[in-house]
């Protein structure tokens, strides 16, 4: 997903859960700012590199491809950006392959419950975290955080669903390499990462040989990926996103404290339902970027005024922080959380006997150097 | 601020865990505190219409547009290995031109005096550059009638993608030239053992066997891969067409 819905609509899913303006505003700028807590960033402002949520274009070029370059990267992407559905998903193959397969990320699954329970009772921009991870559990459904020429590529067998005189047609998508020319949504021209046989490139990570579209809320698909034996998947982004956003609504109603228990396959459509119709509207606008329709929709919800994401809104208040005060400043607080939440989903996958992430070990079980020897869980 | 718009107590069974210090949410000014949550959803309770489970119809998932029944999936696995056992085809028969321009290059063929060795002095005696001429029209002459098999391959794979896809009728004839080929290709190679007793067949074949001859039988295999699928898929196609349900093919 991209700004449009990370920040703009995240803040309307926070005030319709009950947060106050001030509160939704802290959320939805944690949530997009996962986007852009980058090594570069961190280290502009002198936060630790291990928060980083994100990798730019440029620090992937420069990435080693050795696996310990991989692990890291994986453990960023799956953490906050593909988080996997099911870490024992049943499949058959060679080791290798088993462990990127259970990687692919995917709406509703155990991960996302831990991460949400994982925010409650934690600062706003831990909810902020937890909301954007949980919108694109829905958006990169069928690709992995991981570099994997085999789970996400993509071929020619590619189709836009779209309408002619009220029958579904299939539109071909032909994906380029000119960023320059961007996407033509008219003609179907899409921008992509080139094709690369190695099956660990990086260019072969999330989506990107499918470019934007997984990111554009209009936008209904099917393709043929190369782990699904033939078959179609049909990605319908209008529906999922507004299932994303309803599950929003829900999760931060719990995490505001109003329900005792999260759970997965839960919807708050009705607290959502008297902005149904204004909703789908924006999802089905076919645009590259809603942020205009969210930002006017939110500031008619709460009739005060939603700014513009501000990258460097809260850097010059960090690096002037003293050490002691640091933590309790907004990123102070943001990098902790996403600390918790990369640690946690890395002691799952590492736990599920899936060494993609690399290696994990829970702190607070060690108890003698003799614990560090084969302990596995 | 009116009561009616204070701050709901949360209740105890619902209160957040103790949260540390550090961790605490910022203050949020009192004129920004929540708002009222209205009571049909009260803190603890689901309203019954969403309780865990239930999806309004509305939201429910609509009918997949994809094409995924086991009789299209198996068309569409069909299609792929045509296209790829097409490209096969013409991949082997490239190999073969290359094959021939290393020979000629690296064994230095001298074609005019293989060919007409009593031409060969005449020309000589016109000057090198004309005897490289005659040479050189001699060699492309040559790899034409060698690799008469090229442009047929070519055809071949051309035909099957184009036929796999569905984007042309295409005659069966493809199909034909390229069981043709194999058979060919394979015959060659049995030929090769004309003159060796049959005792000694097994033995010879593992003894004698080139790169050469491990290329050739792989480029029958390729040819023979081609003509099952390409009748497996006009087979599923009569009966995909019969209830309109033949798959996309890209």
């Amino acid at each position: 997903m991209q700004e449009d819905f990370h920040y703009y609509a995240t803040y309307c899913a926070a005030y319709i859960a009950g947060f106050s303006h001030e509160e939704s505003l802290a959320i939805c700028y944690s949530a997009q700012f996962v986007d852009n807590c980058s090594e570069t960033l961190l280290e502009k402002i002198r936060a630790p590199r291990d928060a980083a949520t994100t990798q730019l274009q440029l620090e992937l070029m420069d990435a080693r491809t050795d696996l310990l370059a991989r692990h890291a990267i994986t453990r960023i992407w799956s953490s906050f950006h593909f988080l996997p559905r099911d870490l024992f998903a049943p499949v058959k193959g060679g080791k290798m392959y088993c462990s990127k397969y259970r990687l692919i990320c995917g709406p509703n699954g155990d991960l996302l419950k831990e991460t949400v329970e994982l925010a409650r009772g934690k600062s706003l921009q831990a909810v902020g975290i937890a909301m954007h991870v949980l919108a694109d559990t829905w958006a990169h459904m069928y690709f992995a955080g991981t570099p994997s020429l085999v789970i996400n590529n993509i071929d020619a067998h590619f189709f836009e669903m779209r309408e002619a005189d009220g029958v579904p047609v299939r539109r071909k998508i032909r994906f380029h390499r000119n960023i320059a020319a961007g996407d033509d949504l008219e003609t179907g021209a899409m921008i992509g990462t080139p094709a690369q046989m190695d099956e660990n490139s990086v260019f072969n990570l999330g989506h990107g040989r499918a470019g934007h579209l997984p990111d554009y809320s209009f936008a209904r698909y099917v393709y043929m990926p190369a782990w699904n034996g033939y078959q179609e998947v049909f990605k319908d982004n209008p529906s999922d996103y507004y299932h994303a956003f309803c599950q929003m609504v829900y999760a931060l109603r719990f995490l505001r404290g109003e329900l005792k228990e999260f759970r997965t396959e839960t919807y708050d459509f009705e607290r959502v339902q008297p902005y149904e119709e204004e909703i789908r509207t924006i999802l089905n606008r076919r645009q590259p970027n809603a942020c205009a329709d969210w930002k006017a929709f939110g500031e008619k919800l709460s009739g005060e005024t939603i700014g513009a994401f501000d990258i460097e809104a809260y850097q010059k208040e960090y690096k002037e922080a003293g050490e002691e005060e640091k933590p309790r400043t907004a990123p102070g607080m943001f990098f902790d959380a996403a600390r918790a939440q990369k640690s946690m989903v890395t002691d799952r996958i590492f736990s599920s006997g899936n060494l993609l992430a690399g290696l994990s070990i829970r702190i607070g079980d060690i108890g003698s150097l003799k614990d560090l020897r084969g302990k596995k869980k | 601020m009116p009561t009616e718009n204070a701050p709901r107590e949360v209740p105890t069974e619902n209160a957040p865990g103790e949260v540390p210090a550090e961790n605490a949410p910022r203050e949020v000014p009192t004129e920004n505190a929540p708002r009222e949550v209205p009571a049909e959803n009260a803190p603890g309770e689901m309203p019954a219409e969403n309780a865990p489970g239930e999806m309004p119809a509305e939201n429910a998932p609509g009918e997949m547009p994809t094409e995924n029944a086991p009789g299209q999936i198996q068309y569409r696995r069909c299609a792929r290995n045509v296209i790829i056992s097409g490209g096969a085809v013409i991949m082997f028969g490239l190999w073969g031109l290359l094959k021939s321009v290393f020979y000629y290059s690296l064994n230095r063929i001298d074609l005019v005096n293989l060919l007409a060795p009593e031409l060969s002095e005449s020309l000589r005696g016109q000057g090198a550059q004309v005897y490289r001429i005659v040479n050189t029209i001699l060699f492309f002459m040559f790899l034409l009638i060698v690799n008469l098999g090229l442009p047929i391959r070519i055809y071949i794979g051309r035909s099957a993608a184009a036929d796999a896809r569905g984007v042309k009728k295409k005659s069966v004839i493809y199909i034909v030239l390229s069981a043709l080929i194999g058979i060919l290709l394979v015959a060659g190679f049995i030929r090769s053992f004309d003159a060796v007793p049959i005792s000694d067949i097994p033995e010879e074949v593992i003894r004698g066997m080139s790169p050469s001859d491990v290329i050739n039988l792989t480029s029958a295999a390729s040819c023979f891969v081609l003509t099952w699928y390409a009748i497996r898929l006009r087979i599923m196609r009569r009966e995909l067409d019969k209830e309109g349900r033949r798959p996309y093919v890209a």
